[in-house]
């Protein structure tokens, strides 16, 4: 069906009549002498009557056209046409996509619904594009049809629940989902989608939303939170198990209303388990996937070689999270020696010559010394140890011209403490574990001292409820109609109507 | 011969043609064959003589003592009587060189010099005296009566600087006048091409000369334009325009205009007893003098 673009363009037809008016009134074209006029002069024509002409140069009528052409072409005309119809299918399978009802997930409900769609509609090509991961698409012919469930296989756990951006599509474009986002009608409005493929009807759903751990130093124990939300409408009681590897740590009975989150509260025996989970457990809600949360604590092995005293000892074996182990499967290495020791990993050499030296001036830290430099370290505090070989490395804390601990990156992490660790001024003090710990963190660049240990479920995408989705109707019908712009073909015509004039002109003045 | 004809359009006059030419008139004008040996001409024309050729109306300016008054009692019309010329003729050679002579890339010009110097040249020949004139809208030139090779000279030397005017001037063949003298033999080359064909300007002629020759020459594309469209005509003498759009049939309309101004022309020769030749470019000088020489030959 045709149509402009423009059509504002059209009124410039009404200087057509000036067209008419130039060859009327205007210079009559080449002028020939003749021995008399009389010849030409009242003949028959009925244009040449009298000394002038009393209509226009027929010429007019091609270049009229010639303009309308013209303007035709600036009204940027175009023609649409039937196209074979083509779909670009958005596939929400977030997290509540995965909830079974009737004994069927909402994703294969929705895969049903869309090949039976496309089927009836005889649609043989359709672009499937995950709503979650926008990257991802697959061609579906009725060849792979089997494959999309395959396709849209993927951990619930790692589906956002973020939508992408509301481009709209030269094709029509459908969207299969639960409707349980809120955000998702918005999104519709702006992608144009011409159809929705709506699935499920369960709103009630239960969920654990977060598990963490956190380790006690002074209890020697973990204590771990378990938040539990009700996302249904209605009020409910969950049975909740906190498993330790296969064994049950804790059993309790939730009574929760709609949208209340309560927060339980357990402790853990120090070094007792590595994997820690809480389950939902009877009665069983549509969206299984999020009753069950699980947590993995690693420990962070250590090697203790060398007289490092029992200080030492006793503080390794407190920090939680550490277990001590041989060098060779350790990450960190802390070795007492008065040689730098040959080990693989990471190391953090204590000095044990036998020459000490009272520091006298107050030691200050180095810039690249980190949260280090917020201990506060005394001179009386501090022995050093005098040895032949200067330290290696960046200085990172210095007393007295002498650097007394150093740190070098590469090719592993080494640091290098002139510090006695054995003069009690120190070891009594309250900083020392602080301390040593702080040389830990800052040779394995991570946290050993407050760490805490967290998963959890996205709240938004347990929530099950459908809401009814209204279409774009607009976008049913244009959406396989394909437009052809006539305006390149229009000039052409032009063109062609002008070089016709030009040679006609060419041809008269030869 | 042919060499010449490139040159200039007088050079195309062969002196053997022409002089063949001279013989066929005189055999032509005389109307018997040719007794006497040479080229002495045999005058056969009313004019000063005893022997006497026929009667005509008195009109001004003849002589009282030419008239018949038996006959003139008899016709109540005064008559005159005339009288064969037993001496030569006085012939005004009268060449439009207005600027419609022009036209047709000069073929017409020429045509129209050579028509005049071959007229001239047999008239000579045959012993008349004869005269040249060329005017537009007015007398432009003038060789005054002569006879013999000098007089021919003169008149050749008279063509050759004569050229049609470029544009203006009105075909005005009564300019003439003043400087024809009655009872003298004239003939006018022109196309004649005027609203009125001259007709005005021959029948006053009629009345001086005592006979007349109208030779009309034309272009072969007279009533031809090089194209169709639309085109502005201008009158290469009156300098007056038109905007036309020429069609094919418009073209046959102007050819047919023409045909009818010709025969309009030949007409009313015929009837004011002016021996009227049409030739056109196509024609060659020869040709169109014997065309001419023949319907002479008729009349008498």
């Amino acid at each position: 069906m045709p149509g402009l673009e423009s059509p504002l363009w059209l009124f410039a037809l009404l200087g057509i009549p000036l067209v008419w008016w130039i060859h009327r009134f205007n210079n009559r074209g080449v002028e020939l002498s003749v021995s008399t006029i009389l010849l030409w002069k009242n003949i028959s024509q009925p244009e040449n009557k009298g000394h002038r002409l009393t209509t226009a140069d027929p010429l007019w009528r091609q270049r009229a056209i010639i303009i309308t052409v013209l303007v035709f072409a600036l009204t940027a005309p175009t023609l649409d046409a039937p196209s074979s119809r083509r779909v670009n299918v958005w596939f929400d399978h977030s997290l509540s996509m995965h909830a079974i009802e009737q004994n069927q997930m909402r994703i294969e409900q929705g895969i049903q619904k869309l090949l039976s769609k496309l089927e009836s509609e005889e649609i043989t090509e359709a672009t499937i594009r995950s709503l979650q991961d926008p990257s991802r698409t697959l061609q579906l012919t009725p060849q792979n049809r089997a494959t999309l469930k395959r396709w849209l296989s993927t951990s619930p756990q790692a589906i956002s629940n973020s939508l992408p951006s509301p481009t709209p599509s030269e094709h029509e474009t459908w969207l299969v989902t639960d409707g349980a986002n809120n955000k998702l009608q918005d999104w519709a409005d702006k992608a144009r989608i011409a159809q929705v493929i709506q699935v499920g009807s369960a709103t009630e759903n239960t969920t654990i939303t977060r598990l963490s751990i956190r380790p006690s130093v002074a209890q020697t124990s973990f204590t771990g939170v378990v938040s539990i939300a009700n996302q249904g409408n209605k009020a409910t009681t969950r049975k909740l198990q906190i498993h330790i590897e296969e064994k049950i740590l804790d059993e309790q009975t939730l009574s929760l209303q709609p949208s209340e989150t309560q927060h339980h509260t357990f402790t853990i025996p120090y070094n007792s388990a590595n994997l820690i989970s809480a389950r939902l457990l009877e009665p069983k809600d549509a969206l299984t996937n999020d009753d069950h949360l699980s947590l993995s604590i690693k420990e962070t092995k250590i090697a203790l070689t060398g007289n490092c005293g029992k200080p030492m000892q006793a503080l390794l074996k407190a920090l939680p999270g550490i277990r001590l182990s041989t060098p060779t499967s350790a990450a960190l290495t802390i070795a007492c020696a008065n040689k730098q020791p040959s080990v693989a990993g990471d190391t953090i050499w204590f000095h044990t010559e036998d020459k000490t030296q009272q520091i006298n001036q107050l030691p200050y830290w180095g810039l690249s010394a980190g949260q280090l430099n917020q201990l506060n370290l005394q001179p009386a505090q501090l022995l050093v140890h005098i040895a032949q070989t200067p330290s290696k490395g960046q200085p990172l804390l210095t007393a007295d011209g002498i650097p007394l601990i150093s740190f070098q990156s590469t090719p592993k992490h080494l640091m290098e403490v002139r510090l006695d660790i054995h003069t009690p001024q120190l070891t009594d003090h309250p900083i020392f574990p602080t301390l040593v710990t702080g040389f830990m963190e800052y040779a394995l660049g991570q946290k050993l001292l407050d760490r805490i240990h967290t998963v959890q479920n996205p709240p938004l995408q347990s929530k099950l409820q459908p809401k009814l989705l209204h279409t774009d109707n607009r976008s049913i019908g244009s959406s396989y109609i394909s437009t052809t712009d006539l305006t390149p073909y229009i000039i052409i015509a032009a063109l062609i109507l002008l070089l016709l004039d030009l040679l006609r002109i060419r041809e008269t003045r030869q | 011969m042919g060499t010449a004809a490139v040159t200039h359009p007088l050079r195309a006059l062969d002196q053997a043609e022409l002089m063949r030419l001279a013989r066929v008139a005189d055999r032509l004008l005389s109307g018997r064959p040719k007794i006497i040996p040479g080229n002495r001409p045999h005058k056969l024309r009313a004019g000063h003589g005893i022997e006497f050729l026929d009667h005509r109306t008195f009109m001004p300016g003849d002589n009282l003592r030419d008239i018949d008054w038996r006959i003139t009692a008899r016709s109540r019309h005064p008559q005159i009587r005339r009288f064969r010329n037993e001496t030569s003729s006085d012939w005004f050679i009268c060449l439009d060189r207005s600027a419609s002579m022009s036209l047709g890339n000069g073929r017409k010009w020429a045509l129209a010099m050579q028509l005049a110097a071959a007229l001239a040249y047999l008239l000579i020949h045959l012993d008349n005296r004869v005269g040249l004139i060329t005017f537009s809208d007015r007398i432009d030139g003038v060789k005054p009566l002569g006879r013999g090779h000098h007089a021919y000279a003169s008149l050749l030397r008279l063509l050759e600087s004569t050229h049609p005017r470029t544009h203006g001037g009105n075909t005005l063949l009564t300019s003439c006048a003043s400087q024809l003298q009655r009872g003298s033999q004239i003939i006018v080359i022109s196309d004649f091409l005027t609203a009125d064909s001259l007709q005005p300007e021959l029948k006053l002629l009629t009345r001086i000369g005592e006979d007349l020759h109208a030779i009309q020459v034309l272009d072969k594309h007279e009533a031809e334009l090089p194209q169709t469209g639309t085109l502005s005509l201008r009158d290469i003498e009156t300098d007056e325009k038109i905007s036309i759009h020429h069609t094919a049939e418009g073209q046959t309309q102007a050819t047919q205009k023409l045909e009818a101004t010709i025969k309009d022309l030949q007409q009313f020769c015929k009837k004011q007893q002016i021996a009227f030749t049409s030739c056109t470019t196509v024609d060659d000088w020869k040709s169109t003098l014997l065309e001419h020489l023949g319907l002479l030959n008729a009349r008498s």
